[in-house]
């Protein structure tokens, strides 16, 4: 969970700051090497029921408050106008100056429009979800087909579901590590392994 | 597939009806050359219609004559729709791309442009193209057509380039060829040329290839196309289809219609992107599918309250799951912050003083552990 990235951009980032962590401290020149193996069904192997119990405790929240916002900002030398918009907390919510600024982050030259705010019920969003995971139809040669099995692929939601279950399992082997110290030495071990 | 077979109706028509040979071939003529025959009234056209009286389409074209520019051309047409009727494409795709028995991989690019260019050689007469160098000019274009990438385009301007305008004799039937022409004469021989390419490839090669390919990018090539034969395609997608099939169940018309009536989108398209073995199911649920679809399955006083109206677009599901995305990505901060305190508390359990940490975590950080 606190390794895992989404995308290519996130892994860069991490990669960037560890080599430069490395290189500072290791003098002599070293090399790299990189392994990528993909998951096979990561997809299709995520149990819908246990998904939707994960999420339920997941969102804490009563209600979620979405902020909408337009954005438009220069990219390779072309105006994009993009629509976006932020959860928060009710209580987070403030001046849009404010939140302005901590949104646009990294970018520069953006400007910035205040949309409309909705409050989202929690119950609203799980049942959003649920529908989504249990009745997502398929047509396939014109048969409809539902799916039983698995998430969704190519759903905007379906690699942070896929995050959030995968995390989940991380969580589930470090608590019960916790119990047995055997273990976690062994998690360690891997983990704080250094290229020499 | 529906729009490349409408696109080679008239060749397809010229075969059934020869008595429509006529009326057919003038059909062609327009679509290929839609700037010299659109709104140009011929000397035979029939008077124009008085209110309430109704004149096929088709009648009209056949008693139309044909303009003197383009009487040549009219001929060659007619040749095109002749050997049309003989060709047996199926027996040419077989000759220039040959599926051996049990095997499930793509044509070459270029077996497909031999098998284009073995067609367009069958079809279309000598005299049009103007001169042998003409034709080698537009066969590269087929070349380069073919062997273009996922979103590449190729213009028409690109694929004339070379292309030697005065040597088509039929733009100008009356001419001997090689006088001097005044600009406005030439430009409309250049246009006619234009056009005539423009035809070969959106008429003639786009549904062939449509017709008898089955055209996709795939995961190991990225956007590069490959070409697959419909049968074998066919074998693939079924093959596909069976590996994934135990995920899906097939759905009812009540269950489809109870599942609409409860959200704002509707069902997504599959497609299967070929990967090194087999293929990988893509689900496209970005689109924004018409609501018209849901008519088979939606009454009608419904559509009209949820979409106000059923020719319009529905949201496609990304779009309506924006907000539990966002907030789930609002979540995963907090997440990945419980996280870190979770590595902070294996790190001191090794050390053996586990209460310490644990101690100063706040309640919503244990809830989330």
């Amino acid at each position: 969970m606190g390794s895992s990235v989404l995308g290519t951009n996130g892994a860069y980032e991490r990669l960037k700051s560890y080599k430069r962590t490395l290189s500072a401290r290791l003098q002599s020149p070293f090399k790299l090497y990189f392994a990528k193996f993909d998951v096979k069904d990561a997809f299709n192997m995520i149990n819908q029921d246990i998904l939707i119990k994960l999420l339920a405790r997941v969102l804490a929240l009563d209600e979620y408050l979405v902020q909408n916002y337009v954005m438009c900002y220069l990219h390779e030398g072309a105006h994009k106008v993009k629509k976006m918009g932020r959860a928060m907390d009710k209580g987070s919510f403030g001046e849009f100056d404010e939140f302005a600024l901590k949104e646009a982050g990294v970018f520069r030259n953006v400007v910035m429009t205040s949309g409309y705010v909705r409050v989202i019920d929690r119950d609203e969003i799980l049942q959003q979800i649920e529908d989504h995971l249990r009745n997502n139809l398929i047509k396939v040669k014109n048969e409809i087909y539902r799916q039983i099995v698995g998430i969704p692929q190519g759903s905007l939601l379906s690699t942070l579901l896929c995050w959030y279950f995968s995390s989940s399992l991380l969580f589930y082997f470090l608590k019960n590590a916790i119990r047995n110290r055997f273990l976690v030495l062994a998690c360690f071990m891997v983990i704080w392994k250094r290229p020499t | 597939m529906c729009l490349s077979l409408s696109l080679l109706d008239p060749l397809h028509k010229a075969t059934k009806s020869p008595n429509d040979a006529r009326a057919i071939q003038a059909i062609i003529l327009r679509d290929m050359f839609p700037s010299y025959c659109a709104g140009k009234p011929a000397a035979g056209d029939p008077a124009p219609k008085k209110a309430g009286e109704k004149d096929s389409k088709k009648k009209r074209w056949k008693e139309r004559k044909v303009p003197w520019r383009l009487k040549a051309a009219n001929e060659y047409v007619a040749y095109m729709v002749k050997k049309f009727k003989r060709v047996r494409q199926y027996f040419v795709m077989n000759h220039h791309c040959p599926a051996k028995h049990g095997d499930l991989t793509s044509s070459s690019h270029s077996q497909v442009s031999a098998f284009v260019k073995a067609l367009l050689n069958r079809l279309i007469h000598p005299a049009f193209w103007g001169s042998a160098d003409n034709k080698k000019v537009v066969f590269r274009g087929v070349d380069m057509f073919v062997r273009l990438r996922r979103f590449e385009e190729v213009t028409l301007h690109h694929v004339m380039h070379g292309f030697q305008t005065t040597r088509c004799q039929w733009t100008h039937p009356s001419g001997t060829g090689g006088e001097k022409v005044s600009v406005v004469e030439h430009s409309i021989r250049t246009r006619l040329v234009g056009d005539f390419v423009f035809w070969i490839f959106s008429y003639l090669v786009v549904p062939v290839l449509k017709g008898n390919f089955y055209v996709t990018e795939s995961i190991p090539f990225k956007r590069r196309t490959l070409y697959y034969r419909h049968d074998i395609w066919n074998k693939i997608f079924r093959q596909s289809f069976a590996t994934v099939s135990p995920l899906f169940t097939k759905e009812t018309d009540e269950g489809v219609s109870k599942i609409l009536s409860r959200r704002k989108y509707g069902f997504s398209p599959v497609r299967f992107l070929p990967k090194h073995t087999g293929a990988r199911p893509i689900v496209n649920l970005k689109r924004h599918q018409p609501v018209a679809e849901f008519e088979k399955y939606l009454t009608k006083d419904y559509i009209k309250k949820t979409y106000k109206s059923a020719s319009v677009k529905a949201y496609s599901a990304n779009i309506q799951l924006r907000n539990p995305y966002r907030a789930l990505k609002y979540e995963q901060v907090s997440m990945v912050f419980a996280f870190i305190l979770l590595v902070l508390i294996c790190y001191s359990a090794i050390l053996g003083n586990e209460g310490r940490v644990v101690g100063e975590l706040s309640s919503r950080d244990k809830r989330s552990l």
